[in-house]
């Protein structure tokens, strides 16, 4: 059974499955579809603070499903302005809309994003067509 | 080879998502896990669980044998009547969780319900220690299947199936009936603190075994997976073959000795586990635990005291639905098995408040109906 992944475009993507939206000189940032529907039903997330700041790969927040503890990493270096605190009660808005609603912070850059480190939609695309092809031969 | 149920190709279907568990190809869930484990809680849902082992045991000496490879008193227990037991090695470590069912109308017939995962171990010791002994052991798993029909609505439902009265049939107790021409051993019965029944379906038939499903699905009865019935035994305390017990722990610490009679002269293990009762006492207990901050306790995560020393370790974690909390069994030293001990889980590089309990985290209600 094939599976759909919704990747969307006007976002970057990261090989960890993290998406960013560029806001001017912010960004917002969320996990895939790809990562969602992975992780399964997502109990609760565990958000950064405001103000706190983050390094590229670090760990910005963590998923807990039924499945697994999945940490998110920061797609670039920036300063927490704002997080989706709708997430602490209603984590199932990952499940839903991980593109919209179910976004988890705006970060304030404090470096340059690294466009080479992200891919866009097409590429994204492949990686998980990729990614998939690999679980079915295994 | 992975092993599969005669109904893996319709649950595939039909859309459920299968894994694989102890060698066995099996639905992991229809819909989600939340939606069936609230079924199992507020209405019913059914299991396919034809993965557990199933052993025959036959013969004039079939108690002898029992009597001496199982912890509990198997002349104690009556036709039709089941319990659970524990078969232990000389050590006392744990070999397996099992129930033994004593065969309604006929003598001299037991069936034993085991774990999966255990499945070739257990046959071999059995059939190794029959050797000298008029008993016949006959792996019967492949050809019955096992339904596990659980919940409040399980006495309305599975009461369709049969003419025979089942408001009186007592927990633990089974009847023989025949549902769609299969000849069907009724067991009141669970894994999910739930009131239920098992049907043990003598057959192998899909087509048979498919409208027996479909039929109690029917009556609203919602398809469960592997996991609501890990996150329902969770729930209920229950622990799992292979994770929160193995060999390498016994009765007394896994508080299992309600299994264990001790009165019995003998079998095998109890001189280990009276040595264990008498001199050292267990070092550590199984209990459960219920996050008071906000965590997902997964197995393998230690447990902490006040102070940061490590006093044990989850064994079983995750999320109960009916609560909204993280919920799970783990060991500890003897000295934090109490009821209302504050303790802590390490999460990564933090800490969350967890407190434990010795009591199941949702109460049973399966001698409610």
């Amino acid at each position: 059974m094939s599976e759909e992944f919704e990747v969307p475009s006007g976002y970057y993507y990261t090989r960890e499955h993290e998406w960013v939206k560029v806001e001017k000189d912010k960004v917002r940032v969320g996990i895939t579809d790809y990562a969602q529907k992975k992780l399964r039903e997502i109990i609760f997330v565990e958000l950064p603070n405001v103000g706190q700041k983050v390094k590229v790969n670090e760990t910005l927040a963590t998923i807990e499903s039924v499945k697994a503890s999945a940490d998110v990493y920061s797609p670039v270096s920036g300063k927490v302005v704002e997080v989706n605190s709708k997430l602490i009660d209603n984590p199932e808005l990952l499940n839903e809309d991980p593109y919209g609603e179910g976004w988890i912070a705006v970060l304030e850059l404090l470096e340059e994003i690294k466009y080479e480190d992200l891919m866009d939609p097409d590429e994204y695309r492949r990686y998980i067509e990729d990614l998939e092809e690999m679980r079915v031969e295994e | 080879m992975s092993k599969s149920t005669p109904l893996l190709q319709h649950y595939s279907e039909i859309g459920a998502e299968i894994g694989e568990f102890a060698n066995w190809r099996t639905p992991l869930w229809f819909t989600s896990n939340r939606e069936e484990h609230i079924a199992v809680r507020s209405s019913a849902g059914i299991f396919d669980v034809t993965h557990m082992t199933r052993i025959l045991v036959e013969g004039r000496d079939a108690e002898k044998l029992l009597q001496e490879k199982l912890t509990i008193d198997v002349q104690k227990i009556k036709s039709g009547k089941m319990k659970y037991s524990l078969m232990c090695n000389e050590a006392g470590g744990i070999i397996d969780d099992l129930t033994i069912l004593k065969h309604p109308s006929i003598p001299e017939r037991y069936i034993i319900t085991s774990n999966a995962v255990t499945h070739d171990k257990v046959l071999r010791i059995l059939k190794s220690s029959s050797q000298n002994l008029n008993v016949e052991i006959e792996d019967i798993t492949f050809k019955t299947c096992l339904f596990a029909i659980q919940g409040p609505r399980s006495l309305e439902v599975v009461s369709k199936f049969t003419n025979l009265d089942l408001k009186n049939l007592k927990w633990f107790t089974s009847i023989e009936t025949n549902i769609e021409g299969v000849e069907t051993l009724l067991i009141r019965s669970g894994y999910t603190g739930e009131n239920g029944y098992e049907l043990l379906l003598w057959s192998w038939d899909i087509e048979k075994l498919k409208k027996i499903w479909n039929d109690i699905v029917k009556l609203g009865v919602t398809p469960c997976g592997l996991a609501a019935r890990d996150s329902l035994r969770l729930e209920s305390g229950y622990p799992l073959y292979g994770q929160d017990i193995d060999e390498e722990t016994n009765p007394v610490e896994a508080r299992l000795m309600f299994a264990v009679d001790m009165s019995k002269q003998k079998f095998t293990g109890k001189e280990s586990i009276e040595k264990i009762l008498r001199e050292e006492g267990p070092k550590r207990f199984l209990v459960y635990f219920k996050c008071i901050e906000r965590a997902i306790p997964r197995r393998g995560y230690q447990i902490l005291d006040m102070n940061g020393r490590l006093v044990g370790e989850v064994t079983s974690g995750g999320f109960s639905f009916t609560l909204g909390i993280g919920i799970g069994l783990c060991y500890v030293k003897s000295d934090y098995a109490r009821e209302g001990e504050r303790l802590k889980l390490k999460v990564k590089d933090k800490e969350r408040e967890i407190e434990i309990t010795l009591n199941p985290i949702v109460p049973h209600r399966m001698k409610e109906a």
